[in-house]
């Protein structure tokens, strides 16, 4: 479960924020280790959740956008 | 006398320390994998809390240094048996659901990723028959892989 973040150098903590990683493998270290329930991990849950929706939306609107552009100015044919 | 592979002694006592021994070589493992040139040493917390870092020559308050013999096999999966962490399989199912969560991410991450590829790699004159934005009317409406004369440009 590799190891929390509290143990690395501040600055690769400030950079593991924004991290999705970050979240779940904290949830899963206190789920599957500590035993801790549901309820205890909501938080890291959420977080990671918000990271799914947001990038779940934004990568389906990128490609889309750019998969439409290309086909629009005909860039796409060579691929 | 040679210190035998995947000992670790506590450089203040001198005592074999393979209570924690094991986490330090799996984390010096892992660390390994990545400064192979690095000279190792783990320091580990008196609280047993792991950290890596550089070598430390003096112990300082609260730390001991470990002087540790790099076994070549130690994976990271077992970084988690050498902690002494016993694994709760009853809440296997939210760990499922979890992991599940940190795929779709990625996931979406990937889809970015691939659309910003798609968005660079079909901009731009690479190729002298798509160098310019072709008008309206050089854009053929055709299921076709070879182009029509004056047809610039497919449409699907």
């Amino acid at each position: 479960m590799y190891y929390p973040t509290t143990v690395i150098p501040s600055w690769v903590q400030s950079l593991s924020v924004v991290i999705p990683l970050t979240y779940g493998l904290r949830a899963l270290r206190r789920s599957l280790l500590e035993g801790v329930p549901l309820a205890a991990v909501a938080p890291d849950v959420t977080i990671l959740l918000g990271f799914v929706v947001g990038s779940l939306v934004r990568g389906s609107f990128a490609t889309s956008r750019s998969l439409r552009s290309a086909c629009r100015s005909g860039t796409l044919a060579p691929y | 006398m040679a210190q035998a592979p995947g000992l670790a002694r506590d450089s203040v006592s001198g005592n074999d320390v393979s209570g924690m021994a094991m986490a330090a070589n799996a984390t010096a493992a892992l660390l390994a994998t990545h400064n192979a040139e690095e000279a190792l040493a783990v320091t580990i917390l008196m609280n047993q809390r792991v950290v890596f870092g550089v070598h430390r020559e003096e112990p300082q308050d609260g730390w001991r240094r470990l002087d540790l013999d790099i076994p070549g096999g130690a994976d990271r999966a077992a970084m988690v048996l050498s902690l002494g962490a016993r694994v709760s399989w009853q809440h296997s199912a939210v760990s499922g659901a979890i992991l599940f969560l940190i795929v779709l991410a990625y996931l979406g991450l990937g889809m970015l990723s691939a659309a910003l590829v798609v968005a660079f790699r079909t901009s731009g004159p690479r190729f002298p028959a798509f160098s310019r934005r072709p008008p309206c009317s050089e854009v053929c409406t055709i299921r076709r892989r070879s182009f029509p004369p004056g047809c610039r440009a497919f449409r699907w």
